[in-house]
Parts: structure tokens; C-alpha cells; sequence
């Protein structure tokens, strides 16, 4: 059994050579301009003899997008490096996100035991859950109700722990991951845990539901060139040197813009944030918009994650549309 | 007889010479002074020594300093995690640390920082990119300025293609908000967490400076807060004279906090290498392309002295066909094919050389899909050559530690300089890179007395920076900075510039540019720094 918690390990932030690079993307940096909340800062200040209790403000700041780490030329696992100093926290009782994720943290009451072999599992989120014609058009686009199973058991309780950092239950992992064993694919709506579920799902692809629907040439064909295409940002920097030449080839094939910046870094909303939801971290949703749309006029906004959907509709009086449902829309 | 040292105390300037006793007690040099070389310049070529860090700043009226800030609202940060981050700079061969750092975020705070900074005699060391090699942006006592507080843009005008920014921002983060508008900078450093302001103060080039010149040419206004805490606008027609000195200026005459830069329409370019097994020959190419005003984009990257790339890069279609009718036909560089077959042949009659040869051919391999990524490069243009490069140059010669000496030439000595610094640079480092540029100077010289643009430079300045490849090795400081000062000697025998001549190399300074000018410049200092608070060690 392999433990859900990321291991801290002061190589993780040895190698950091100062560059900066890793706060160009960093949504952090962009909104407060403090260099003692990027990840360079943290690494520096713990080169420098500073302990996790020494930057917790900055450990509890990130909102873990993930955009530093295919940025890093040391390629320094940067998400692992702060996951690891809040679990690390936590463990001190000191963590600035536990009491946030402390009523997110129930598991499911009810899993069905539905046979998963061969078939593609879809972790839907909440909202999804809760719109049954979008839910039908994303198992559509996955492959049809035969082929898809829409998982009960979201494992969302343990994407909140490990984002806050709280220890997650040997069992209770053990729990989640059994429902996906023997899957053809595993489909998420919400990138965060997809790097956790490679580690402890060796071999089962992982994918996004945005990447699942623009592998069908139907959803590609539907896209405009007026449209900006905001991608799910945790999703697309798991996966970074993989899905770089996907969404190229797509800005290519379509004509429509991406929520890229110049080093094909994704620009989050971070709406989806644990310190986001609650409202206790430096990085306003609003603002991030505002970068995102600023100096573009789009259509519509196709987005692959339904926060990042919601964070746009509250800020602009413009057409935001799921990805899983643009054939329907065009 | 032994050498009584509570006795005898030699006069300043006077030569130290050892006799066997012990050596005798020099007093220490006042703060803001660059003591006289203690052997003469001639006796120094070829003997190995070591810079050491500057004295650190005591910190005896910190306390009074720190307390007056606050009163004024000023957050003054002194606990361990932040002032960790500030150590040490790009080169991590010079540490140090501030009593307390100041992230900046206004000129008016800047103001009062060293309106105080004056009265308590406290060094102020300012900070953007932190990309500098020699320590000139560490900190050893006193107060850290951050300037990266300051990273907004604050206008764009499409109509006289001009943009204002805060002066700690990152040329990247300054283009990334250009590019939603289709515009561009015209010129700055391939690294793209330089700072705008930083940048002035040395003068920033680009593989596009044969055409444009330097970054800080582009600038046109800049707000400036002075040694003495005055906010004071300056431009090319405005107290011109505080412009031309805080322009090159390395940190010495004010604080650049906001800067008015020229723009250009955006513009991928389309980039050619040709190559090189004779690092003259390439030279003399790059020397051709220049001279012609042919390109958009030139200069030289080495993979060692028989793999040279000579790069050319366009921003229209006409310039490139008018290239390659007019101008490529004279240059000797050969075409990749016609590049391998020779070096094949040379390795084949040189079997020894078998470890050299596979060393490029594995860095080719791993360097040349950096220059090629799909992403970036399509139907043979590239978007955003500073994030290509950039990104090159960090995972490929990034490293905790760097060092990168330099020579500043005129033309009529680049050749010459280069050829003398590369058989240092082979002789400590089995791997090296050069990189060779021209600078167009602009007519207006002031602000290039005592910078990095050489004075007998006319029409073109050219440079060359000389990097050990440190992933092939491990070496000691002493080493580096040994390896440092015999580039800087071809440089001093052979009359040149250098674009790294502050902090540790400061030594150099009288030597290559002579004590009349440097005392002109050390009494336009105390004028207009009092203290000597602002940037102390870098220069003066």
C-alpha cells in the first residue's frame, strides 16, 4: 500500500537556482508581486535555513495550478514540494488550509460495486453531477452509457485532504482506488489528483475529460476560431510535454485561441483552489479572469472545468459553453 | 629581525612586498573608495587569486533606521525566511545577507527608504532579476530593495509605439502583456526574468542589438528616485544629465522606478545557423553580416572552438531573400551537411578526439530540439525568441553557480580578444560555450563612458561572453574566479570594455578604464550620493 501523502525531502528544493521563471505563470506572483509567495521563494528561504513554520503564509498562498513545475529547468517537482511542507504542517497542527478542508473530507456514503473492467471511469464533479444533460453529453462523447461509469466514489475528500495537506486514511485510498482497478481509462473533470492517480495507477491512462472530448474530430470540427478555449490548468500542467503538441495542434487545426501564455503555460482561473473556495488566499478568481480575457474579445469561452465556467459567467456577460457540449451548441 | 607591524603602516598606494616576514597591516580603505592596486598591473597577469566578498556593513544604526521606516509606513521585513531568499544572486559565488529587505512598491516609498537611508548612513542594495554574477546584487549588510514590487505595466500607447513600466518588472511579464496587443519589445536580454530596470542600468542585449543597440537605448523617459530620496522625471530632453548616468549607470546615481520604453509591431522571426570549425572564420562572418545590415538578428554560439554557429534571424521576408542573394554568398559557414561530413572526416583522422566528438554530438542531441519545439517554431518562424532561448539556457547551462566573464571590444580588437580569451576559457574547461554580438551604438555617448560599451568603439560594439559548462564538473571557487581574472587580463592588455566590471571583478575597474575617469566618476557619485549608501561594492 502505497502512502497517499507526498513525501518532503530537502532535495526537492536543493537544486533551485533562483531563475524567477517559476513566478512568470504563477497566478501568486502575478496578483501580489511578493516574491516570498512564489515557489522560488519557498525554496530559497529553506536553502537559507527556514523551516515550513518560517513561510507558512506562503506554503498556504499557492493554489497549486501546477504551472512552476513544467517551468522549472531544474524540473524540481514544485507542487510535491509544497504538498509535502503542508502534510508536513498538518503534522504540526500548523496547517493554514486544514480547518478549510475539514468539512470537505467525508467520504461517500453509498459506492456501488460496479464491475469497471474495460470500461472508462468518469470522476465527475459536483456541478457535472448535478446537470443531467451535461453529464449525458460527456458519457456520450467518453463513449456511450455502455462503455462509461460514472464513479460514485469522486475521491474528492482525498484531492481536499491533499491539498490541505491532512493524512489520508491507508483505507480509505485503498477504498477509492479498488473502484478504478481494471478501468480501460480513468476520466477527471478536475486535474489535481491526476499525477497522485498515475503514481498509484500504474498503466491505467488518465485523462481529462477536456482531452477525452477534443480526441473525437466531431468536438474539434465545433470549435471556432473566435472562440477562446480555457483549458482545466491543474489537468494540462500534470501532463505537460505530452499535451503541449495535443492543444498546438489543436490552436492549429481550429483557429481558436487558448488560455496560454507565451511559455504554453496555462492561465488559471484558480477558481478551483482550496484557499480560492474559502476566499483565504492572495489570488482573486476575478482578477485571473480579467488576465485571461484581457486584450481578447472571444465569442463564447469553452472551458473543460465547470468552475473555471462559472468564475468567467461572474465576471463577463458572455457565452460560456462546456466542451463536452459544443456539438450541441454549435 | 622580525617586522615589527604595530610600527610600520605603509602609506596608501604604496607597493606591498614580501620578504619572507610577516605582511604588513594595510588600514582599511574607506567605504566608497577603490584602494590602489598594491602590485602593479604587470606583476598580476597569470598569478591566480581570489576575490574576497566586501566587508559587511556593521549594522550600527540598523535599529533607528528600521524604526524610522515603520514610523513612516514602510514594511521593513527582517526574519530569516525572507532575507534567505536574498543570499546570494545568479553567479552564487558571492553570499552575503541584508539586515532587512523592502519590497518596493511605489517611488514615493523608495523615496523615503533613502531619504533615510542617507541620514543613517544605511547601504541600500537594489535587486530585480537578481541575474547578476559578481555579487553586485547581494546584499552584505543593510537594506535590500526589492524592485520586483514594482512589476506593472502601467500604459501602453499604440499611436507612438511607447510603453511605461514599473521598473522591477520582467521583460517577460512586460511582453506577455505587449503580445494580447500585437506588439513586442524591440530589445532586451535573452533571459527572461531580467528586470526593465536592472537592465538599464547595465544596458541588456539581445541577439538583435547589431540592429536596434542595446536595451537601455530604447528607453526614452524614466522616473528615478536619487541617492537623496528626490522622485525626479528624466528623458532624452529632460535633466538629460541624471538620464544619461542612471542609463549604464550600474545602480550608482538613483533608483529606476518607472521606465518609458520604445515598442514595435510583434514580429516572429525566421531564424539560420550556419557553421564553423574555425572560430576566426566565424568571426569574420559575423563581422560581414553586421558591416551588410543585412539581418534583424546575428551572432555566434559555440559548442567548442571546432563547433560554431553563426545565427541570423529576420523579421520579413524581403530582408531574408536580399540575405541570401546579396550577403551569404561572401561568408564562409558551411551548411549543417557539409558541417558534419567535415568534422567526420577530422574525427576519423583524429580518433583520439572520440570523447570530444560524441560530447557535441550528444549535446546537439539534447540542445537542438530546445531551438525547435513545435510549440514555438512553426513553418520555420519563431514566436518569442527570449522564451526559446531562455529556456535553453537555463536547462542547459543553468546552475546554482555561474560564471560568465566577458570582453567588450571596438571591432578592430574582437577577433583578436576572443581567440586570446577562448584559449583561457580551453585551458580551465573541457566544455564552454561562447557567445559573440554586436552592438549598434547610438550617437549620443555619455551615458556609455565607464560602461560596458568600449571607448574606442565606433559604429559597432562587439562582446563576448565566455561560460564553463559546469554540469561537466565540479570546480572550486578559487578556480573560477582565477579563470575570471585572466579573461579580464586579455582584456586589460588588450584595452577593452567589460560588461561585467562591478562587484567582485570591481579590480578592475582603474585598470581598464584609468584613474582620471573613474575619479570623475567616483566625485559625480559623492555629489550625488553623499553617503555613498546606494549600491556600495559594485563600483565605488
Amino acid at each position: 500500500m502505497r502512502s497517499a501523502l507526498p513525501r518532503f525531502s530537502p532535495a526537492t528544493f536543493a537544486a533551485c537556482s533562483g531563475c524567477d521563471i517559476c513566478a512568470l505563470a504563477c497566478p501568486v506572483w502575478q496578483q501580489t508581486h511578493d516574491v516570498r509567495l512564489t515557489p522560488k521563494g519557498r525554496a530559497t528561504a529553506l536553502q537559507g535555513g527556514a523551516s515550513a513554520e518560517d513561510i507558512v503564509e506562503s506554503l498556504g498562498a499557492c493554489t497549486l495550478c501546477g504551472s512552476c513545475v513544467p517551468a522549472c529547468p531544474e524540473r524540481i517537482d514544485l507542487v510535491g514540494m509544497t504538498l509535502g511542507l503542508r502534510a508536513d504542517l498538518a503534522a504540526k497542527g500548523r496547517s493554514p488550509l486544514a480547518p478549510l478542508a475539514a468539512g470537505m473530507i467525508e467520504p461517500p456514503r453509498e459506492v456501488s460495486k460496479a464491475n469497471v473492467r474495460l470500461k472508462t471511469v468518469l470522476l465527475a464533479e459536483e456541478r457535472l453531477l448535478a446537470d443531467p444533460s451535461l453529464l449525458a453529453a460527456a458519457t456520450l462523447r467518453l463513449g456511450g452509457p455502455a462503455h462509461v461509469i460514472v464513479a460514485d466514489d469522486t475521491g474528492f475528500d482525498i484531492a481536499a485532504a491533499l491539498e490541505a495537506g491532512i493524512p489520508v486514511a491507508p483505507e480509505r485510498l485503498e477504498e477509492f482506488l479498488a473502484g478504478l482497478r481494471g478501468a480501460l481509462r480513468v476520466v477527471t473533470t478536475e486535474g489535481f489528483l491526476n499525477s497522485f492517480l498515475r503514481k498509484w495507477l500504474p498503466g491505467t491512462p488518465i485523462r481529462s475529460l477536456g482531452e477525452s472530448c477534443l480526441a473525437l474530430a466531431e468536438t474539434r470540427r465545433a470549435l471556432r476560431p473566435t472562440d477562446l478555449y480555457l483549458l482545466d490548468a491543474r489537468a494540462y500542467h500534470a501532463d505537460f510535454e505530452r499535451l503541449v503538441p495535443v492543444y498546438d495542434t489543436l490552436r492549429h487545426e481550429t483557429g481558436c485561441d487558448l488560455s496560454l501564455d507565451l511559455q504554453h503555460l496555462a492561465i488559471t482561473t484558480a477558481a478551483n483552489a482550496l484557499n480560492s473556495r474559502f476566499g483565504t488566499g492572495p489570488v482573486r478568481v476575478a482578477e485571473q479572469v480579467k488576465w485571461i480575457l484581457e486584450g481578447r474579445r472571444p465569442s463564447r469561452v469553452v472551458v473543460e472545468n465547470m468552475e473555471d465556467g462559472e468564475a468567467v459567467r461572474r465576471e463577463r456577460n458572455m457565452p460560456v459553453v462546456h466542451v463536452a457540449a459544443i456539438s450541441a451548441a454549435k | 629581525m622580525p617586522y615589527d607591524t604595530s610600527k610600520s603602516v605603509l602609506p596608501r598606494g604604496a607597493t606591498a612586498r614580501h620578504d619572507g616576514g610577516p605582511a604588513p597591516e594595510m588600514p582599511p580603505p574607506p567605504r566608497g573608495v577603490i584602494p590602489p592596486e598594491t602590485v602593479s598591473p604587470e606583476a598580476m597577469f597569470g598569478i591566480p587569486r581570489v576575490q574576497t566578498n566586501p566587508s559587511r556593513w556593521s549594522g550600527e544604526t540598523w535599529k533607528p533606521f528600521v524604526e524610522e521606516l515603520r514610523d513612516g509606513g514602510v514594511d521593513v521585513r527582517e526574519d530569516r525566511a525572507t532575507k534567505a531568499m536574498f543570499v546570494t544572486d545568479a553567479g552564487g559565488l558571492s553570499f552575503g545577507a541584508p539586515h532587512g529587505v523592502v519590497i518596493a512598491r511605489s517611488a514615493l516609498q523608495v523615496a523615503t527608504v533613502l531619504r533615510a537611508a542617507q541620514r543613517f548612513r544605511v547601504p541600500v542594495t537594489t535587486r530585480g532579476g537578481g541575474l547578476t554574477t559578481e555579487g553586485e546584487s547581494v546584499a552584505f549588510g543593510g537594506l535590500q530593495l526589492d524592485m520586483t514590487g514594482m512589476s506593472k505595466v502601467r500604459w501602453v500607447d499604440r499611436d507612438r509605439m511607447l510603453a511605461r513600466v514599473e521598473a522591477g518588472i520582467f521583460w517577460h511579464s512586460m511582453a506577455e502583456v505587449l503580445r494580447r496587443q500585437g506588439l513586442d519589445y524591440i530589445s532586451a536580454p535573452l533571459n527572461f526574468t531580467s528586470s526593465v530596470g536592472g537592465t538599464l542600468a547595465v544596458g541588456g542585449i539581445d541577439v538583435n542589438a547589431c540592429k536596434w543597440g542595446a536595451s537601455a537605448d530604447q528607453c526614452v523617459a524614466m522616473e528615478v528616485v536619487t541617492p537623496t530620496g528626490q522622485v525626479v522625471e528624466c528623458s532624452e530632453t529632460a535633466n538629460t544629465e541624471l538620464f544619461d548616468r542612471v542609463l549604464l549607470g550600474y545602480g550608482q546615481f538613483g533608483v529606476v522606478t518607472e521606465a518609458t520604453m520604445r515598442i514595435r509591431p510583434y514580429t516572429p522571426c525566421r531564424m539560420h545557423h550556419i557553421f564553423y570549425d574555425d572560430l576566426k572564420a566565424a568571426m569574420e562572418d559575423l563581422i560581414v553580416v553586421v558591416r551588410s545590415e543585412s539581418t534583424d538578428y546575428s551572432g555566434i554560439l559555440t559548442m567548442n572552438d571546432r563547433a560554431n554557429n553563426l545565427l541570423f534571424a529576420f523579421d520579413s521576408e524581403d530582408r531574408e531573400k536580399a540575405f541570401f542573394a546579396n550577403v551569404r554568398p561572401k561568408l564562409k559557414g558551411l551548411t549543417e551537411g557539409q558541417f558534419a561530413m567535415r568534422a567526420a572526416r577530422y574525427y576519423a583522422l583524429h580518433p583520439w578526439k572520440i570523447g570530444e566528438a560524441l560530447w557535441l554530438w550528444r549535446r546537439k542531441r539534447t540542445l537542438m530540439p530546445e531551438f525547435e519545439r513545435p510549440e514555438h517554431v512553426r513553418g520555420g518562424k519563431m514566436d518569442d525568441r527570449t522564451v526559446v532561448f531562455s529556456r535553453a539556457v537555463w536547462r542547459h547551462w543553468g546552475n546554482r553557480s555561474m560564471v560568465i566573464p566577458d570582453l567588450a571590444t571596438s571591432e578592430s580588437k574582437f577577433i583578436e580578444s576572443v581567440l586570446r580569451g577562448n584559449k583561457v576559457i580551453r585551458k580551465y574547461f573541457p566544455h564552454y560555450t561562447l557567445y559573440c554580438v554586436a552592438i549598434r551604438l547610438q550617437p549620443n555617448r555619455e551615458r556609455y563612458e565607464m560602461s560596458c560599451i568600449p571607448g574606442d568603439a565606433t559604429g559597432w560594439a562587439y562582446g563576448c561572453e565566455f561560460e564553463p559548462i559546469f554540469r561537466a564538473g565540479e570546480y572550486s571557487r578559487d578556480t573560477l574566479q582565477s579563470f575570471k581574472n585572466e579573461i579580464y587580463d586579455v582584456g586589460v592588455k588588450m584595452g577593452t570594455s567589460y560588461y561585467r566590471f562591478g562587484g567582485s571583478m570591481k579590480g578592475y575597474i582603474r585598470r581598464a578604464f584609468g584613474d582620471a575617469m573613474v575619479d570623475r566618476h567616483l566625485a559625480m557619485k559623492r555629489a550625488a550620493d553623499p553617503a555613498m549608501i546606494l549600491n556600495p561594492d559594485v563600483v565605488f
